[in-house]
């Protein structure tokens, strides 16, 4: 059954032929599917479509400060200038490449760590994966301003609890050790485990669950024949969880690609360039320093980034339906 | 992902139920189990300790937070952190504004995507297969990307720093999400039950809202919930689009608090701010965890 | 670019009268263009004021309010803001049919909205001001468009003054303040000795990313004309990686390394709360800071002195930014009349008298004698308003977002060790392509 087939598969009786199975359609109420979904069209149109509009023509436009806002008339159409500006500016291929490394980085370490996890929980006593599982539906429902909050304050640099506890592992220097001062270290430590705690819960529940798909009697014959753990996990674990790793990387890469509050609230509203992953970076020009034009290019590059991974993902979603 | 909601709920619920008996069996030798449980309570701990700490901060005298050498145990109960922080002008007014707007988002994107999914999943039509992959893309679309213009079009019509105007904003991930989840559990709901209402009298509308609309309750709880929590959490658009102190969401309360001269360094405060602004969150999720889990499995598109 | 900028100005005061024109309220006398109205009975007109008032010298807020109801019959409701992102709610406000009807900025964000025509010109009613001829040279400057015309009113000036811990300097046997920065480092190696047992002891902190304080530091080894950037015939350079600027960051980078503990990547704002804690001796901050910190600890109460910075030069005191803050009315605002005439009452003599006693510079040179003479406190921070001091470049481009974050930011990487010159020079390169209008 396809995604998109609204037959159930109660109907099988029907007939082949999707046509002959067709419902018969009233001539009375042709209209009543339209008027049902015409609501939600129309408010996608206004708040979705309008605003894409708009942020093509603000791309192709002047409007790069107050000024320009606040008197209209000023606004003038210019090309493909601003593009050329944007693109041409080395902070912001610098924020692009950030952004690639980091969210790389994170969505290697979420989907390896939650693989791992996933495949733990089902070596463990019934107890110990109740405890994991309600912990993780905890940390799962923690904003993420709270959790950027939350970091900022266990990574300080005074009373700190991580700097703490380094000291106590051994770290004599590490009691006033600034996480932040250097961007490096602050954004791809420190964000990234920001980042990477809120984003287990759903990717080892969602891999818990589809790992008690994979049929018990496999596992078992290929632990007869010699398997070991890593094995097993390889040649018939893994072929079992494939739909739902692809689903989940490609969501993990456009959630992760797109990161900005927890940046803000780790960085108290002012994330120092060095900080800047494209979604903050546009931002900060753009309502920031109100650079509009400029943040919109900003913007469309950024959608167009993201547009091999949405397209991978959308065919994936496709097939997985296709595969009931 | 639409593999399990389709397979029937009793083989679901076998499958956890053999979870434990799946995986423990012959040669499953007791030490390596412990082994394993040694290793999933440490990754327990580890992932709890963040939340572990902001409690215990919240809850400790202010002489304890700020000591060089941090206790791991509470030494004294203290809640003066939370009188500081409900004493904070702006906390209860901005807890309802984030309230009012949650609600609203959810109440308006269930009842807009449940019609859209009825029709959906029970007519066929020219364009329905385009709007249903619309509901997906529209979801992988980088809200962040389209601030700017929201921004500049909100303004214009006189919805800046309005609550109604993040309301309608929100409803970009609601409407969409919440189509995409109902129309496989309606088209679950076998057509004969509605066919047969309306030959017992029922109009079309009828059929959908006392046949249709009471089956799919479950889908709309837990879609409710799933969006309950996006909006309660989300921040970009709440901080670009209000400005005044006391129409401001919780989230945009607490980055604004931990920024400000008066309370930057006071960390009890922050945490306690933190803790009581995820409590409806967490309460949500303690009580529909259920629902979650599976509702995860099921459609779930947005972290 | 000048052309361009006059152009602008003209073209936005233009606006301003034409759209003040188009919409006056009708009904009272307030239609004409920047005047001052007192007929406000029954009506409540909104002004936002930042919340520094409400802390420091709330008197001074409750007086106007009285004052003016009792004028005009109209009631004002005060709106209570916050520094953080105050520059996007503005933009917004006076963008849109929601302006209040006086609004408080600071001096360093005037420019933007001047230039783009939010404000109302209130060049015909200056004489009505209190004290308007001898307003401070650079808040005036701040308040004035390009040609002259007046757009805001200086409200009051802020500079930074040592503040120190009296008790533990006298413990530590300081006998007098120090007036050169050889005997404030002596000082602060006595109080640094004396006080080696306490966890987490700043002698002096400085935080990091308070480039207000570093760019002192920058300007009295470089001097205050064409700090940050200079403009010649239209076009900015940037003069941050000039050596004589970076000599006198330098000398800020020692001193912070030297006795300063746990703020290297963080900025000014909590420096009172962490002063208020007890393990800092002295920080460099507003009048008003003191206040703060005896508030969040009383028994520091009457602890806490102020003396200007000394120049590390040798002679006199290392300038400051002569920072404050501005009125404005709204041009879109639905009473600017009234707005107007709250403004006048707000910043009267007596409104005036009322603020300097809470520890604000005044906004006119006449009052800065009774300022000063108010308690050793003013004293200092007179002398240091009245020596010399710096400002931003006063453009339209210069924002709080890119430019003084791009300050903080180099400010912070420099006290975490940093070359000053490779630092400077990234945040050279964003300032002067924003004041150059790119």
């Amino acid at each position: 059954m396809t995604v998109l087939d609204s037959e159930p598969a109660a109907t099988a009786e029907r007939p082949a032929t999707p046509e002959a199975g067709r419902p018969p359609r009233f001539a009375r109420g042709w209209y009543l599917p339209y008027a049902l979904i015409l609501p939600a069209a129309l408010l996608l149109i206004g708040i979705m479509g309008y605003p894409l509009v708009q942020l093509i023509l603000l791309a192709f436009q002047n409007t790069n400060d107050f000024l320009h806002l606040a008197n209209p008339a000023l606004v003038k159409y210019v090309g493909f200038d601003t593009f050329q500006k944007v693109l041409s500016t080395p902070e912001f291929w610098q924020s692009v490449e950030r952004s690639v490394i980091f969210t790389a980085e994170v969505v290697a370490l979420s989907i390896v760590i939650a693989l791992a996890v996933a495949a733990l929980l089902s070596r463990v006593s019934g107890w110990v994966r109740v405890t994991v599982l309600t912990v993780l539906m905890f940390v799962w429902a923690v904003p993420a301003i709270v959790t950027g909050t939350l970091f900022r304050w266990m990574f300080a640099n005074s009373s700190g609890v991580i700097d703490y506890i380094c000291y106590l592992l051994g770290g004599k220097g590490m009691l006033n050790h600034d996480w932040f001062a250097s961007p490096t270290q602050g954004l791809y430590v420190v964000a990234a485990a920001v980042v990477v705690w809120g984003a287990l819960p759903f990717l080892v529940l969602g891999f818990h669950a589809a790992m008690t798909q994979v049929p018990r009697e496999l596992l078992e014959a290929a632990r007869l024949d010699g398997a070991g753990p890593l094995q097993s996990f390889r040649h018939v674990t893994l072929p079992v969880v494939r739909p739902f790793l692809g689903i989940a990387t490609a969501l993990s890469f456009i959630w992760d690609f797109q990161v900005f509050a927890q940046i803000e609230s780790l960085r108290a509203n002012t994330p120092e360039p060095g900080y800047q992953t494209i979604g903050v970076y546009l931002y900060a020009k753009g309502i920031g320093s109100s650079h509009y034009s400029n943040s919109a290019v900003m913007s469309i590059v950024m959608i167009l980034l993201m547009l091999t991974v949405l397209v991978l993902y959308i065919r994936q979603v496709l097939r997985t339906g296709e595969q009931d | 992902m639409a593999a399990t909601t389709t397979a029937p709920r009793r083989s679901a619920r076998a499958a956890r139920a053999s979870e434990s008996s799946q995986f423990s069996g012959v040669g499953r030798s007791r030490t390596m189990t412990g082994v394993w449980n040694t290793i999933a309570l440490v990754f327990a701990v580890v992932m709890a300790f963040p939340i572990y700490w902001m409690v215990l901060t919240a809850i400790q005298p202010s002489r304890d937070v700020l000591s060089a050498h941090p206790k791991f145990w509470p030494t004294g109960l203290n809640f003066h952190s939370f009188h500081t922080v409900t004493s904070d002008p702006n906390f209860a007014p901005d807890l309802l504004n984030t309230a009012i707007i949650t609600i609203g988002a959810v109440v308006l994107g269930l009842i807009v995507g449940f019609l859209a999914a009825v029709s959906v999943a029970r007519f066929r039509f020219t364009g329905r297969n385009p709007f249903v992959l619309a509901m997906l893309i529209v979801q992988m679309v980088p809200l962040i990307a389209l601030i700017i213009p929201l921004y500049i079009i909100l303004n214009r019509e006189g919805l800046y720093d309005q609550l109604f105007g993040v309301v309608l904003a929100y409803l970009v991930f609601t409407i969409p999400y919440v189509v995409w989840v109902l129309r496989s559990f309606i088209v679950n709901i076998p057509r004969e039950l509605d066919e047969a209402a309306m030959v017992d009298g029922c109009t079309r509308w009828g059929a959908f809202l006392r046949v249709i609309l009471p089956l799919t309750a479950p889908g709309l709880i837990s879609t409710g919930v799933y969006c309950w929590i996006q909006t309660w959490n989300e921040f970009a658009i709440a901080n670009t689009l209000l400005s005044s102190a006391n129409k401001q969401t919780s989230m945009v309360w607490l980055t604004t608090y931990s920024a400000s001269p008066t309370h930057g360094a006071d960390y009890g405060a922050q945490m306690a701010g933190s803790l009581l602004i995820s409590l409806p969150v967490i309460i949500v999720f303690v009580v529909f965890q259920k629902r979650l889990a599976s509702g995860l499995t099921s459609g779930a598109v947005k972290g | 670019m000048k052309r361009k900028f006059a152009a602008a100005a003209a073209l936005a005061t233009a606006t301003v009268l034409s759209a003040a024109a188009c919409s006056s309220s009708g009904s009272s006398g307030s239609s004409a263009q920047g005047a001052l109205s007192t007929d406000g009975k029954g009506k409540t007109i909104t002004v936002w004021l930042q919340q520094d008032a409400k802390n420091g010298w709330d008197n001074v807020v409750t007086s106007a309010v009285s004052e003016f109801k009792k004028e005009t019959g109209a009631d004002v409701k005060i709106e209570w803001q916050t520094w953080n992102n105050y520059s996007t709610k503005l933009d917004t406000a006076l963008l849109s049919g929601n302006a209040p009807d006086a609004v408080e900025l600071g001096n360093t964000q005037t420019a933007k909205y001047i230039a783009a025509g939010s404000f109302v010109n209130l060049s015909g009613v200056k004489s009505k001001f209190d004290n308007s001829s001898s307003w401070l040279d650079s808040l005036t400057a701040s308040s004035e468009s390009p040609d002259g015309q007046l757009y805001a009113i200086p409200y009051y000036a802020g500079v930074r003054t040592l503040i120190y811990r009296t008790d533990l300097f006298s413990a530590a046997g300081v006998t007098t303040a120090p007036t050169t920065m050889a005997e404030l480092t002596a000082d602060l190696d006595k109080v640094e000795a004396a006080n080696k047992k306490t966890k987490n002891f700043s002698a002096l902190y400085l935080p990091g990313q308070d480039w207000y304080v570093g760019t002192s530091f920058g300007a009295d080894t470089y001097g205050t004309d064409g700090l940050i950037a200079k403009n010649s015939g239209g076009k900015w350079t940037g003069t941050l990686t000039d050596p004589n600027f970076i000599k006198g960051v330098q000398t800020w980078a020692d001193l912070q390394k030297k006795y300063s503990v746990g703020g290297a990547s963080v900025n000014e704002a909590d420096q009172d709360a962490r002063m208020a804690k007890g393990n800092i001796a002295a920080i460099v901050g507003l009048g008003w800071e003191a206040g703060s910190v005896t508030t969040d600890n009383k028994a520091l109460t009457g602890k806490l002195a102020e003396v200007a910075l000394p120049s590390a030069t040798g002679s006199g005191t290392a300038p400051q930014m002569l920072g404050g803050s501005d009125l404005a009315v709204p041009a879109k605002a639905k009473n600017p009349g009234l707005g107007a005439e709250f403004l006048r009452i707000f910043t009267d003599t007596a409104n005036q008298k009322l603020l300097l006693a809470k520890g604000a510079i005044p906004n006119n040179k006449t009052l800065m004698a009774a300022f000063e003479a108010t308690s050793p406190a003013n004293k200092a921070a007179g002398e240091a308003a009245s020596g010399k001091t710096w400002f931003i470049p006063n453009s339209q481009y210069w924002s709080q977002a890119s430019d003084e974050t791009a300050l903080a930011t180099a400010f912070g990487a420099i006290a975490g060790g940093a070359d000053p010159t490779q630092s400077l020079t990234t945040a050279q390169t964003t300032i002067v392509n924003d004041l150059n209008g790119s």
